[in-house]
């Protein structure tokens, strides 16, 4: 029979104060197999900790029931006190006194008969614990950063720097992101453009960063230090190991006329090129669909004026497979566009844009040289009215959240618009201003005193165009709700940062999650803000909710070094308690019959199938098997097995049996009982 | 042929005659059937909904049994104010369907009599079903030369759960039938703003000056007709027009959604009641061209 110890917890009051833990202690003692059973104030304290230790070594216990607090909060600690005893972590059992009795209960009586059956439910199932040992699982030391705009190039520069090997896949065909649209930037307006390019330049030439541009992931498969990911590199139909990125292809180019994505659509591009100057890598693209040699075979200008023979119409996508240990998700946001707001001048009026195209105006390499002047004809502007929360906290509209950065960049734009033209007249329409952050208060007080931006507590209805100008029609409400017809000559549209449009798709195939409104999750908003619940994965930037550029380095610096910490290991041991898949020797070798029912439902793609062969190689029979570094040990396999051959270790069916049984207070004692 | 419940309602039988005589002579042109409810009575619209809800619920409610004792499961509701009535109390009874039952019982049955089965439609969302088939390809007229201001005032778009309207700020509806009839649609920023219908009597002021703002910007945005779908929309702009208007402004005839649709469908002037209207129409007619081909041909 086995040596049992139990060990009841008052927690201070927490649990004395509706339960006997004297009481619970002595009718332990009766159980089967308990050989010593004690109550102490805090068993979580040293002392309380020490008293555990001394009766595994006096009594020599095989085995102990801590009745505590939940196993999510002090499994750990008494594992290890237990193991410091001598004894296997592992058969140390937590019977939940607190959380699942004393907190919800209020009658002292039924209270203390409750504590005694739960105990004498672990009880019967600690007899039948295993020792077991952590599944050790090798680590590749590789990381992975899906996403090059300022995140994913801070978090591949931090984990290189850290002496780490990064594959950086960027899906454009250049880094930078969002912040290379900027013009300047909150709260201090340096130029984006001046302090980001060293740095793509840096992610670029780095010797243990490896730079996959215009590429994509595929798959993603394995499990934390091991995962295998397929990245496609999409044809560019430029060699770029011949390409010097000379420019003499778009300079050619007969399609001038494109629509930039880069400018927002404000200016022109040509169907080869780089989509800005500063671009990292320097190489061009094709685009494919706007390209006349594609559509029609007769063009072919930019071949003959590569100077290396480094256009290739002929280039296909490439697939490549990569090891990696960890895996970054830094893959940002998008704004909404304007014509997501059907009454604001019919979503498709050219002087009323987003501030992503303010930016571009702005900025002293788009579109207009850094003037502002308006879209329809050139013309700068004379009041400009900045339409905040387009699209935010709209619960109506499908939107709860505040985008967060738009009250700085609003500030910024009408500052610089200011700045740049001294008589102009920049009005705000506002919900309420936000300027949380370091120097953020400071800035937007800087707009409002010393520049003159009016800033109207307002909610904006309608903007429509007359007199060859544009009325906003909005309610003041802070008088009341009296309406207000400003006239403007351009309209700013805060919009709203949403989720890139295949965040869900790529969250899939990471197998990472995302909140309702498509953010990546991490596993706690406080205390674990950039790991996600699937080990080895992590977030860095705005694809986890909107950020601005200084907590955005923040957390992609944080990402880098858990990375670094999680590799700072030799190899990585995880938890045990995994599913295992009946062997025996032969002739019978395993009852699993080779169904495969556990892989169709295993949500983790752990089950593997295991070709059985004898000593000549003839195969007897194809089992399953389970795969211990992907298992999360969540059962699911045990349920669906039809031959009872899959157990999960620490969960065996002898062990819920014994529960259950002892709960019934039946005797039911499973076969092959210690 | 189509068959489908026609509600006039008091304004259709007295100063927006010219409106019902339009829908008639449009569902005529395109072989629909319109079978009046017999014995309707008054909607309840203006005052009954503001007083007593129960009482609004059974005016709605008794001309929705009427409907189905006949047999009809949608009536078309011309006036926007009647519609927002029907549609609302049928809304009100699908919600509440045990309310739905007591009510068919107070109104006298029969047991089996389901008020929730009547669905009130207004005719732009009656003329959006038509068009792809029916009128698309009985239009013989294109409306070319027509600039035409959409406009839809409160009740045929507000509250969007009554008026099953997606962007009940920013309605496209009227503008899609004008444009597959050949008219030009104008942009402009009052479509949906409040004619001030319900100061109509007691405040004429405010009528006045929404009017002229109305006009204003749709003269501005190009247009040379406006297009209603509600007969207190077209009183407040066509009858009061000369009133709003001063020296050197030119007046806008307004016009219904079935008049337009009308002449579109080859219909004459007379047929659909244009000879009855404040604003006279005589200029705008004279741009539009003959009776010929189908429209969705060219
Ligand atoms: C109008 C405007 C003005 C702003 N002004 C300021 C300012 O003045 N100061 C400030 O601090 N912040 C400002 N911001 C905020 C700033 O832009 C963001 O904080 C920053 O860009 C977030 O960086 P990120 O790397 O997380 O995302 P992004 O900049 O969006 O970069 C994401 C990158 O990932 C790539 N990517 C996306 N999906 C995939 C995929 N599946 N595979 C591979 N690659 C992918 C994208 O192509 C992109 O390069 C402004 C934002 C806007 C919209």
């Amino acid at each position: 029979m086995a040596r049992i110890g139990v060990f009841v917890c008052h927690c201070g009051e927490n649990i004395a104060r509706t339960v006997d833990c004297a009481g619970v202690a002595a009718a332990s003692l009766e159980m089967p197999g308990v050989a010593t059973a004690v109550d102490y104030r805090y068993l979580c304290s040293d002392p309380g900790q020490a008293l555990i230790r001394e009766a595994i070594v006096k009594v020599g216990l095989a085995g102990v029931v801590i009745a505590s607090c939940s196993p999510r909060m002090h499994e750990k600690t008494f594992r290890r006190a237990a193991e410091a005893a001598g004894l296997n972590p592992y058969l140390c059992e937590i019977a939940n006194l607190r959380e699942q009795c004393s907190w919800v209960h209020t009658d002292r009586d039924q209270a203390t008969r409750k504590a005694i059956e739960i105990v004498r439910a672990h009880v019967a199932r600690a007899r039948y614990n295993a020792p077991l040992v952590p599944v050790r699982v090798p680590l590749t030391r590789r990381a992975l950063v899906v996403g090059g705009g300022i995140a994913g190039i801070q978090a591949a520069l931090d984990i290189a720097e850290g002496g780490v090997e990064v594959v950086l896949v960027e899906r454009s065909p250049s880094l930078g992101g969002h912040m290379a649209q900027l013009s300047e930037t909150f709260p201090t307006l340096d130029c984006s453009q001046c302090i980001l390019t060293p740095r793509m330049v840096e992610a670029g030439t780095h010797g243990r960063i490896r730079l996959e541009a215009y590429s994509e992931v595929e798959k993603v498969e394995g499990y934390v230090g091991n995962f295998q990911v397929s990245i496609r590199r999409k044809a560019r139909y430029v060699d770029p190991n011949r390409c010097t990125g000379c420019g003499a292809c778009w300079q050619q180019c007969p399609m001038k006329k494109l629509k930039s994505v880069f400018d927002e659509g404000l200016g022109k591009r040509t169907a080869i090129g780089v989509p800005f100057p500063q671009a990292v890598p320097n190489k061009p693209v094709i685009d494919r669909e706007n390209c006349i040699q594609f559509k029609t075979k007769k063009c072919g200008r930019c071949q003959k004026a590569c100077p290396v023979g480094a256009i290739d119409f002929d280039q296909q996508d490439d697939l490549v497979t990569e090891q990696v240990g960890a895996i970054v998700a830094a893959t940002g946001f998008q704004v909404l566009g304007k014509e997501a707001f059907p009454l604001y001048a019919d979503g498709d009026h050219p002087d009323v844009i987003t501030g992503l195209q303010f930016e571009r105006l702005a900025s002293a390499s788009g579109p207009t040289g850094g003037e502002i002047r308006r879209p329809s004809d050139g013309e700068i502007p004379r009041t400009v009215v900045f339409i905040q929360c387009a699209g935010s906290r709209e619960p109506a509209l499908g939107r709860g959240y505040c985008s967060k950065i738009c009250c700085m960049y609003t500030a910024k734009h009408a500052m610089l618009y200011k700045h740049k033209y001294h008589p102009g007249r920049p009005i705000v329409l506002c919900m309420d201003v936000r300027t949380g952050g370091k120097g953020y208060d400071e800035f937007w007080r800087r707009a409002t005193e010393q520049d003159g931006v009016l800033y109207i507590r307002s909610r904006s209805a309608r903007v429509y165009p007359s007199g060859g100008r544009l009325v906003v029609q909005a309610a003041d409400t802070l008088l009341g709700g009296e309406r207000m017809e400003l006239e403007a000559d351009l309209v700013v549209l805060a919009t709203a940062m949403v989720p890139q449009p295949d965040a869900r798709a790529l969250a899939r195939k990471l197998g990472i999650g995302y909140d309702s409104d498509g953010w990546y999750s991490e596993v706690h908003p406080k205390l674990r803000p950039v790991e996600c619940a699937s080990a080895g994965i992590f977030l860095a930037g705005a694809c986890q909710g909107p950020k601005d550029i200084p907590e955005t380095v923040a957390q992609a610096s944080a990402a880098a070094s858990k990375v670094l910490g999680l590799f700072a290991a030799r190899e990585l041991l995880r938890e045990p308690l995994v599913s295992r898949v009946h062997r025996a020797p032969p002739p019978v070798h395993s009852i699993c019959g080779g169904c495969f029912a556990c892989e169709q439902v295993c949500p983790y793609r752990a089950i593997e199938r295991e070709e059985i062969r004898d000593r000549k190689g003839n195969l007897i029979k194809v089992v399953a098997r389970v795969n211990a570094g992907l298992c999360q040990g969540c059962g699911t396999c045990v349920a669906a097995c039809r031959a009872k051959a899959i157990d999960l270790e620490g969960f065996t069916d002898e062990q819920i049996v014994a529960a259950l049984g002892a709960l019934a207070e039946s005797n039911v004692e499973p076969a092959g009982a210690r | 042929m189509d068959t489908i419940g026609y509600f006039p309602g008091c304004s259709l039988q007295g100063s927006a005659f010219d409106y019902d005589r339009s829908v008639r002579a449009l569902a005529q042109q395109l072989s629909i059937v319109l079978r009046e409810i017999p014995d309707w009575v008054c909607c309840g619209a203006s005052s009954a909904h503001a007083v007593d809800r129960e009482v609004a619920l059974c005016l709605a409610a008794d001309t929705l049994a009427k409907a189905r004792r006949a047999g009809l499961d949608e009536v078309l509701v011309p006036c926007a104010m009647c519609f927002q009535r029907l549609a609302a109390a049928s809304q009100e009874l699908t919600e509440h369907r045990s309310l739905a039952g007591e009510i068919a019982g107070a109104l006298g049955g029969p047991a089996d009599l389901d008020l929730t089965r009547v669905k009130a439609v207004n005719p732009v969302e009656w003329l959006v079903r038509l068009l792809p088939g029916t009128l698309g390809t009985r239009a013989r007229r294109p409306l070319t030369g027509l600039r035409v201001a959409c406009y839809y005032g409160c009740l045929l778009v507000r509250p969007p759960k009554v008026t099953r309207v997606e962007e009940p700020e920013a309605p496209r509806q009227m503008e899609g039938i004008l444009k597959a009839l050949g008219a030009t649609t104008v942009r402009w920023g009052r479509a949906t703003e409040c004619c001030g219908a319900s100061f109509s009597l007691s405040r004429k002021s405010v009528v006045l000056r929404q009017g002229l703002r109305i006009w204003e910007l749709a003269v501005e945005a190009g247009a040379n007709v406006l297009c209603v779908a509600c007969p207190m929309c077209h009183a407040n702009l066509d009858m009061r027009q000369s009133e709003f208007l001063s020296e050197g402004q030119e007046a806008l005839p307004v016009l219904y959604l079935t008049q337009l649709a009308g002449l579109a469908a080859g219909l004459g002037p007379e047929q659909l009641g244009l000879g009855d209207h404040f604003v006279s129409v005589d200029r705008l007619l004279s741009t539009l061209g003959p009776v010929g081909r189908p429209v969705t041909d060219t």
